[in-house]
């Protein structure tokens, strides 16, 4: 031990100290500042190095850069790592890992991302950085850090929302290290998918991050494919000083297959027992998706308690859909009706948002206090597409049939046109009709392609928003260990709305609305977290919908009593939530049927209980699961509905929902994993009309899918095969909530992911 | 590796650490161990948050960024914020373990890699009796015992024990750190390195093969560096 003794004595540095000591108040700071970023590695070379993969400690979703840990909500976070494991590239698969929560398809042209969580639509919760990104798209995690679902309430936070919860998908932002990766994926149903992740210093404080994806995969769905390709720039001036300045842009570009699935059976009620590859669109089918998002943010910190940051966006999406719906499944026969889905929207928002966080002591209490403020313009224009009608109008017998016999198995008839009719009863006039009898795979007939082929966009409404709004939290801890927590927010919300191709002013709303968000925290130590919590919500007559009379908003208000617990020096977390949420008025979201139909349920509540796990057991070990029981009910019926759904689920919720993702570390950079997710019974049906005595509706049924992996990792490079749907079960992915139809999930596919890191 | 530095803190700053340390209210040690190491723990530790360990840590950082012997040596990149123990009484051991290969910093969610621990000594080895740090090395079993205000700097990934302490409080600092040189080996050899120019500077002067030595030494950081 005293062999260097004599080098202590000299007068003279080392070196490794001299080069370091013109840097070390900077290395020290680093270690004590804990707001700086340190990378998370991605692929490790040994075992000994292992991290927590499936959590990230911190949540994004509640402004204060709290961990997830310490906030008295349940949250879900869904990190990179997780996904790449699972070989998931969409939101909508990351989703599939959150518990309590079931997909809807196709709600009335809303055909991007559409879900419920612990029951409730989420439709207008769907957030990118805290920011609300409610355009309807279909989303990819190329450039997600990570995904963060806080249940319950949380206008007081992000302003207009429902009863379930927040979705909000995190950037991946500029860091302050060089790295570099790229993923290429290749799977059977003609997968193809690369990706790179770049990070590069431009100096001391400079960084530029790129990241870029393209994809081009068929599906076990006959004919359904995506083509989709994205980049997305970031650099941020100043990292990891007092002032951080960061611009980034976003472009994704989809262009897929529309899938509106098969249709429901109406003599049992389930999806048609066909094939779950079976089709019944055509192969022209289209839905195109455009989003640019640029952001510019600055963040200044006073000191290390207390920081501003400002941020502004722009945000521009384009979509357009064109598509085939099956309905009238006919079990005898095969045959379903076709039914055309044509719509699209332009939409902008421009966002700008300012919190402030600041941390002090007052009155021997420590304080954690947010002020914020945000403005919000929307503007939206909607088209449809033009519809068979408008090209082959209705005719009569004397220039139907009397040209040609009808089919009489089908009860219809094919004009000299090669253009189908049918009618509804026998003096009716007779209709044009897309064939029923196609098989899966076909393109549309060549009659048909003049509208078919036609993208003439109808206007037919639009929508103009502008919301101000103002909030305030203060976390206080006012006697040790105990926390206490309340929050409001007031928003201020002016709605315009247009119909019509002129796009004439027909409403012209105000709102002035308030919400709250309160919760007490016990937290013994570091590892134990109990809470009550109590948030609300409101939902106004906004964007979503196109209405233009007034009512009430939505409102909806969340108990939950929860636990959070940290195991094996924070390696584990496990949360558990006991809660009631009940919603008031809420509103159709079918936009199609929303002027006939505004209000669904004048009240109805979800009582349940989550319980998840996130990290890991062993060095070695990592494990990502969930269990959700629910249950979800109709209280009260809006007027002029009946009354007879009453104490019935409501559509697309469910009763229970479970998924685990577990990965084992064999030594030698081999990894296997496995996983399985299963959701209950979810009906789906429209509020009976008053009068209606029977209620029988559309059930998409329960299931359990099985997946698995396994991969060879080194220190610059990965392989991974993954097998999803390991046994090709069957089942339902997604359901309309109104009833039509269902969407099959995966069948078996197998990816293999190769990536290679550099620098 | 294993390396003593002595004299970290002086002997006023000693006296101040012990003074924060034994007017503060301790915790089971189990708060910040692994799943097998917590198996193996019994002692007491200072809750890593307290205005207490905040005020130590600064303390602690500060001798260390001052130390020319721990800089080079270790080559620090990130370190975690020094945690303090104590040994004492009915908690009084810790057998076996190896540290967590990866530690997360608590409220920033960061992550330090850890190379190399310190055990820095509050208590000078008179004051107790057992309470030996006992590092199974590649060369055998290594038992340290330190004055007040030295340190003992070894490879993380090295089996490590402090024996039972049988009388009066041992208390110390202990923290990870992730070098930017990853390899135990390569810092080794970049510290021999390192510690043999200055005794060629030191008989020979600065002349043209201790400035090539020199580089010899930066292109070695440069080529192994992770900064």
């Amino acid at each position: 031990m005293a062999y260097h003794n004599r080098f202590l004595n000299s007068q003279m540095l080392p070196i490794g100290a001299m080069l370091l000591s013109i840097g070390a108040s900077s290395v020290l700071a680093d270690s004590a500042d804990s707001n700086a970023t340190i990378k998370a590695i991605d692929i490790q070379d040994t075992v000994e190095i292992e991290l927590p993969r499936y959590q990230p400690g911190i949540s994004k979703t509640a402004k204060t850069g709290q961990l997830a840990h310490d906030v008295p909500q349940a949250i879900t976070v869904v990190t990179k790592e997780l996904l790449h494991d699972k070989s998931e590239f969409t939101l909508k698969e990351a989703l599939s890992n959150v518990s309590g929560l079931t997909f809807n398809a196709a709600e009335g042209g809303r055909i991007g991302d559409n879900m419920n969580l612990r029951g409730f639509y989420t439709f207008g919760d769907l957030y990118l950085d805290g920011i609300r990104d409610v355009a309807q798209y279909n989303r990819d995690t190329f450039n997600l850090e990570q995904v963060d679902v806080l249940r319950g309430g949380a206008a007081m936070l992000f302003g207009r929302g429902q009863a379930g919860g927040v979705i909000n998908q995190v950037s991946k932002d500029a860091e302050a290290e060089n790295f570099g990766k790229l993923s290429m994926t290749l799977g059977t149903d003609e997968y193809k998918r690369a990706s790179a992740d770049i990070n590069v210093m431009l100096d001391d404080t400079t960084a530029l991050r790129l990241n870029v994806m393209g994809m081009d995969a068929g599906s076990t769905r006959n004919d359904v494919y995506n083509e989709s390709y994205g980049i997305a720039p970031t650099i941020t001036f100043g990292l990891g000083t007092d002032n951080e300045f960061s611009l980034s842009h976003f472009y994704l570009n989809t262009h897929i297959t529309p899938d509106y699935g098969v249709p429901f059976d109406s003599a049992t009620k389930r999806p048609a027992d066909v094939g779950k590859e079976t089709f019944y669109g055509f192969t022209d089918d289209f839905e195109d998706n455009r989003v640019n998002i640029t952001t510019a943010s600055y963040t200044h910190k006073f000191s290390s308690d207390t920081q501003l940051r400002s941020v502004i966006r722009h945000a521009d999406y384009l979509r357009d859909n064109w598509a085939i719906a099956p309905g009238g499944y006919d079990s005898a026969t095969g045959s379903v009706n076709r039914s055309s889905k044509g719509n699209g929207a332009k939409e902008k928002t421009d966002t700008w948002q300012n919190d402030f966080t600041t941390r002090f002591e007052a009155l021997g209490m420590k304080h954690e206090a947010l002020v914020g403020t945000e403005f919000l313009r929307e503007e939206q224009v909607r088209w449809g597409h033009d519809g068979l009608s408008s090209y082959y109008p209705n005719i009569s017998d004397a220039n139907g049939p009397a040209n040609g016999l009808p089919d009489t198995a089908t009860g219809r008839y094919v004009a000299s046109n090669g253009i189908i009719y049918s009618r509804t009863s026998a003096t009716g006039s007779w209709v044009a009709q897309l064939p029923n009898s196609l098989e899966s795979g076909s393109s549309i007939p060549e009659a048909y392609k003049a509208v078919y082929g036609n993208k003439e966009r109808n206007i037919n409404g639009g929508y103009k928003g502008h919301t101000w709004a103002l909030y305030a939290q203060d976390v206080v801890e006012f006697v040790p260990n105990w926390k206490v927590m309340a929050g409001f927010r007031k928003d201020w919300l002016k709605m315009d709305y247009y119909t019509g191709a002129s796009l004439t002013q027909n409403g012209d709303l105000r709102y002035n609305e308030m919400s709250y968000r309160a919760g007490l925290s016990y937290q013994p130590d570091t590892r134990q977290h109990y809470y009550v919590a109590w948030n609300n919500s409101f939902n106004t007559t906004g964007d979503l919908y196109s209405f233009s009379n007034r009512y009430d908003p939505e409102r909806s208000v969340t108990y939950e009593l929860g636990a959070k617990w940290e195991f094996f020096d924070g390696d584990l977390s496990l949360r558990t939530a006991v809660y009631r949420t009940i919603k008031e008025w809420e509103r159709n979201t079918d936009v199609m049927s929303a002027s006939s139909n505004p209000i669904l349920s004048k009240e109805r509540h979800t009582d349940g209980i989550e319980l998840e796990a996130a990290g890991r057991i062993t060095d070695n070990w990592d494990v990502f699961a969930g269990v959700a029981l629910m249950d979800p009910e109709v209280d009260e019926v809006a007027p002029g509905k009946s009354d007879i759904v009453v104490g019935h689920k409501p559509p697309n919720s469910t009763d229970y929902t479970f998924n685990l993702w577990t990965t084992y570390k064999l030594g030698g950079g081999w990894k296997v994993g496995g996983g399985i997710e299963g959701k209950g019974d979810r009906a789906v049906y429209s509020y009976p009309n008053a009068g209606a005595t029977s209620f029988n509706p559309n059930v998409a049924p329960h299931y359990v899918r099985y997946d698995a992996m396994v991969g060879y990792t080194q220190k610059n490079y990965a392989v991974q095969l993954n097998v999803k749907n390991l046994f090709d079960t069957t089942y339902y992915e997604s359901a309309y909530i109104n009833g039509g139809f269902a969407i099959p999930g995966t069948g078996r596919t197998a990816q293999v992911t190769l990536d290679y890191k550099f620098f | 590796m294993l390396l003593h530095i002595p004299n970290v803190l002086t002997p006023e700053q000693v006296a101040e650490c012990r003074r924060i340390l034994t007017s503060s209210t301790w915790v089971d040690g189990n708060v910040t161990s692994g799943t097998q190491a917590a198996k193996a723990k019994n002692n007491l530790q200072l809750p890593e948050d307290s205005e207490a360990a905040v005020a130590l840590q600064k303390i602690v950082l500060d001798a260390l960024s001052n130390n020319a012997l721990f800089f080079t040596a270790a080559l620090p990149k990130k370190i975690f914020p020094p945690l303090f123990n104590c040994y004492t009484g009915e908690f009084n051991t810790f057998g076996n373990h190896v540290d967590n290969a990866v530690r997360t910093m608590r409220g920033g969610g960061k992550r330090v890699r850890s190379d190399l621990s310190f055990t820095l000594f509050f208590s000078d080895p008179e004051e107790y009796d057992g309470g030996e740090l006992v590092i199974e090395d590649t060369f055998g079993s290594q038992i340290v015992k330190l004055p007040a205000g030295d340190m003992v700097l070894y490879p993380s990934s090295s089996v490590h024990r402090v024996e039972p302490v049988t009388r009066g409080a041992r208390i110390s600092c202990f923290t990870w750190l992730e070098s930017m040189i990853r390899e135990t080996d390569r810092r080794r050899l970049l510290f021999d390195l390192d510690m043999s120019i200055i005794a060629f500077r030191e008989r020979l002067g600065d002349d043209e093969d201790t400035v090539k030595l020199t580089s010899i030494y930066h292109n070695l950081l440069r080529t192994w560096a992770d900064t």
